[in-house]
């Protein structure tokens, strides 16, 4: 057995141990190369990934929740999700089996503004399966059989989900601040009341309304092997241009309860959601906020295993089994949140450490031990989280959701290595605002409470 | 005890075949393998395409290793050890893989094995060996580090088991599926009683015996090659000593079939009635187990799954959410498959648990489609080529096979095997599985009130 220090400095390392070796500064990182090519009244936006054998195709229509009619809380999932149960060419089962005969894997992804219809399957079964998008997107059949199976489906699964926790946590939060009138004071996809009360007509309406026009085909695969002018024409045809308005910017109100509670008698965690709205990525600048300062910033506080929120609620407190928090610069408004489930005898205790840590840490703000460790871990992070085709997709869509050129990672990215602790700390300080968080919590009442209200919110 | 799960090829060496015979397999990379002089066993398979290295760690133990009132032991041991060692003090794991750009960094534990990964820019793997080996040679054990840790699991338990409807099913099935004392029979994380009665002095131990050079298979995968990793591999771990391991009790094995067909139902405050299944099924990779795969794809992945269309579609006695079958592909003893139905409103639990068996049964009495194979296999390839698309899933893969068969390069034998099965095998390995005195079945009914029944009752 030998003693391998590399170097004496290191002399107190126990045998048989070696020292810890030299730490190498952060890399430059560059984005795969994007095409854009308008496609009739569309356009199809593609990432390069020469040798990948997946391909993700992803069809982005605008036709989200805020489009939908009033008393019809998610009515533009549904729809959505109702693409691929037939089509005027196919069953419901015959579609799916297509999919799947593909190797495919077939998602949905309905946001406020927005609808996407994802495939994502071996590159050499791509012009199959842009036949079949467009043949769910342009064509699908809308029985009255198929959706009202799917829609006593969903209803069911909305219970189901609605009895596990965290939906009814979101809901409290959203409410307490945009009201429950406000659409944006809700979820995406309804509750179980709503969702009860869609039907057939509804759907067909919805689809010929907002889902029958050209938008935008995301790729990412190996473009040598794909014509993707050509995949852009399946997917669109003749689709006349989308003339929709974007939907105006919901309001939140002005003086929000700072405490709403869900009850859920007999839980043994309360689950925590804490929060209040932000601005958009694209509003950011406008409000002197840069968005990859903020992004260190918001990583040190709670993005991490070691951030400030995780390290006190879990390794310190032992609260809970992790805890998050962090800025969803989303559209139509951005929100800030912090989430955990902590056991039910120590909620109150949480509730008031989480206000703390954030009060320090915007006090102190971070220290530059933080923000080292913090810039290596988001540079040295991001190849490592591109590995696949679906996960480069995901960037096209901030990309094309939020205007951003093509070469928005790669530049962020070089921003990332310089960003000051000053400009951190300033970020954070403009778009974290501690007096107008609210507290949601879904747990239960008779035991959590009174101790909740005693924290005089 | 031996050393492997099956019959081994133990001490296989560096293979220069490696390419030619991975390339066969559906497994494209150049794969080398050596052992150091402590019987650390190392996998390298280099691969140039991105500046980034996954380290994945095997270690030969699981909940299968805990004795009696020890349960949870080995799920918490993992916690541990990220809780510091000789050169890294109490919450600074994470920290040094986070300055040197790491991600996905994590430990899971199952029945069979805890696998502990990161993935880091490629400059950074001396960092990540020497946090490796520092955690393998010297932990830091102390007493508040373990409770705090007890905490967070028992935080981990209330969020993933007690605190969400049907959370115990898995737990349930398992205590059913396999005789007390069967080292399966238990639950990997454990009860709350086991948890609070955890002595330092059981971690100790627990080290020693287990998390030694020789009980451990080293993985790295991605921008490196075999000279790197093994000059660095001896640097880090050459020093440390091989340890003894206790013998394991002798587990006598179990019959093919559960010679039972046993019905519990439970009443919980759940939202909807829903229905678990178990069978007893072939261990991963012996005779027949590909077939069990092939077969439960057929019956219950996916849209166009045989059970999705006779049960949601044709008969509507199911709904479509979350119904499945599926393998769990243990390794060390006689497998499992599970599956899961709901009904629909109207419909009672054993008419849908009569339907679901009809449907598993007609295939043992009628075999399936060519058309039925077709789609069953082109979604294992592509969930093949999407499971090796990481770095860190592929050294997942590589390290599971160097544990269980001695040879890294089994992997190749994986998705061949998978593609060969024929129709004749399907049918058969149905009849096996599906067999009336092999199966379990765990009904929940929803209940009023608060209730806490349990199996064992």
């Amino acid at each position: 057995m030998t003693e391998t220090s590399a170097t004496s400095a290191n002399s107190s390392v126990p045998a048989p141990l070696a020292a810890r070796p030299e730490v190498f500064p952060p890399r430059p990182y560059i984005f795969p190369e994007v095409r854009t090519v308008a496609v009739g009244a569309g356009r199809v936006v593609a990432a390069h990934l020469p040798g990948q054998p997946i391909a993700w195709l992803s069809v982005l229509l605008d036709g989200g929740a805020l489009h939908e009619p009033a008393g019809l809380d998610g009515l533009a999932k549904a729809t959505a999700g109702l693409l691929d149960e037939g089509t005027l060419k196919r069953s419901a089962d015959d579609f799916g089996t297509a999919v799947e005969s593909l190797g495919g894997s077939w998602s949905v992804d309905t946001g406020w503004e927005t609808a996407r219809i994802s495939l994502d399957l071996p590159i050499r079964e791509a012009a199959a399966g842009a036949d079949l998008l467009a043949e769910a997107v342009r064509t699908p059949a809308f029985t009255d059989t198929d959706v009202e199976r799917y829609l006593s489906d969903l209803v069911a699964a909305k219970r189901e989900s609605f009895a596990r926790p965290g939906p009814r946590a979101q809901l409290a939060l959203r409410s307490a601040l945009y009201g429950a009138d406000s659409r944006f004071g809700r979820l995406t996809g309804g509750d179980p009341e709503s969702v009860a009360a869609l039907d057939a007509e509804a759907v067909r309406a919805f689809h010929a309304t907002w889902l029958r026009h050209a938008g935008t085909l995301l790729i990412a695969g190996d473009l040598d092997q794909l014509d993707v002018a050509a995949l852009g024409r399946t997917v669109f045809g003749d689709f006349p241009a989308s003339t929709t308005a974007r939907p105006a910017a919901p309001v939140a109100l002005p003086q929000p309860q700072r405490l709403a509670i869900a009850d859920r008698p007999g839980a043994v965690q309360s689950t925590l959601r804490i929060g209040h709205p932000t601005v958009t990525r694209a509003e950011a600048a406008q409000h002197g906020i840069d968005v990859v300062a903020l992004r260190i910033a918001a990583t040190i506080l709670g993005g991490t295993f070691t951030s400030r929120v995780n390290h006190e609620l879990r390794e310190v407190k032992g609260y809970t089994y992790g805890a998050h928090a962090g800025f969803d610069l989303g559209r139509p408004v951005g929100l800030f949140s912090f989430s955990a489930e902590v056991r039910t005898d120590a909620t109150a205790n949480a509730v008031a450490d989480t206000l703390r840590v954030i009060d320090e840490y915007l006090d102190g703000g971070a220290t530059s031990v933080e923000l080292e460790k913090t810039r290596a871990y988001l540079t040295g992070a991001t190849p490592i989280g591109l590995q696949t085709a679906g996960a480069v997709g995901s960037r096209l869509v901030e990309m094309v959701r939020h205007g951003l050129p093509t070469d928005y990672v790669t530049t962020e990215h070089a921003r990332m290595l310089e960003v000051t602790l000053d400009e951190a700390n300033a970020a954070i300080r403009a778009a974290l605002r501690p007096a107008q968080l609210v507290v949601a919590v879904e747990g239960d009442a008779s035991v959590v409470g009174a101790s909740l209200e005693a924290l005089n919110l | 005890m031996a050393n492997s799960a099956h019959l081994t090829t133990a001490g296989a060496t560096a293979t220069s075949d490696g390419t030619a015979q991975a390339a066969a397999g559906g497994f494209a990379w150049p794969v080398e393998q050596f052992s150091l002089g402590n019987g650390l066993r190392v996998v390298v398979a280099p691969d140039h395409s991105a500046p980034i290295v996954a380290v994945n760690l095997w270690y030969n133990v699981g909940s299968r290793h805990e004795p009696p009132g020890k349960h949870g032991f080995a799920h918490l041991f993992e916690h541990l050890m990220f809780e510091g060692s000789a050169q890294v003090a109490k919450g600074e794991h994470f920290g040094v893989l986070q300055e040197v750009g790491g991600a996905a960094i994590n430990a899971t534990t199952s029945s069979d094995r805890t696998n502990y990964f990161q993935t880091v820019p490629s400059a950074a793997l001396a960092t990540v060996l020497w946090l490796e080996a520092d955690r393998m040679g010297a932990l830091a054990l102390t007493q508040e580090t373990l409770d705090n840790q007890r905490e967070v699991v028992k935080n981990e338990r209330r969020q993933r088991y007690d605190n969400v409807p049907y959370g115990r099913w898995h737990e349930v099935l398992g205590e059913l599926a396999y005789p007390e004392g069967h080292p399966y029979h238990h639950s990997t994380i454990g009860s709350m009683a086991e948890l609070d009665s955890a002595q330092l002095s059981d971690f100790t131990a627990f080290y020693e015996s287990y998390y030694s050079p020789d009980n451990a298979v080293l993985t790295v995968v991605g921008d490196t090659s075999a000279e790197e990793v093994r000059e660095l591999a001896e640097r880090y771990f050459g020093a440390l000593s091989p340890r003894p391991r206790p013998a394991l009790a002798q587990v006598e094995a179990l019959p093919p079939v559960l010679g039972k067909a046993e019905r519990v139902e439970l009443a919980e405050p759940v939202p909807l009635p829903r229905v678990f299944f178990a069978f007893r099924s072939a261990r991963f990779a012996e005779p027949g187990a590909a077939a069990e795969d092939v077969l439960s794809v057929v019956l219950g992945r996916g849209r166009g799954s045989r059970l999705f269309r006779e049960l949601v579609t044709e008969r509507r006695l199911a709904q479509a959410e979350g119904g499945y079958l599926g393998t769990w592909q243990r390794a060390w003893h006689a497998s499992m498959i599970t599956g899961m139905a709901t009904p629909r409103d109207g419909v009672t639990l054993p008419q849908l648990e009569s339907a679901f068996f009809e449907v598993c049964e007609q295939v043992a009495a009628d075999g399936v489609t060519e058309e039925e194979l077709g789609r069953a296999r082109s979604m294992l390839a592509a969930d093949w080529s999407r499971e090796l698309a990481t770095v860190g899933s592929r050294a997942d893969q590589l390290g599971k096979h160097a544990t269980l068969f001695g040879d890294a390069l089994k992997i190749t034998d994986r998705l061949p095997e998978l593609l060969e099965v024929n129709a004749a095998q399907v049918q058969e390995a149905a009849a096996r599985v599906f067999a009336p005195d092999n199966r379990i079945t765990l009904a929940y009914e929803p209940s009023t009130g608060r209730n806490d029944e349990s199996a064992e009752a």
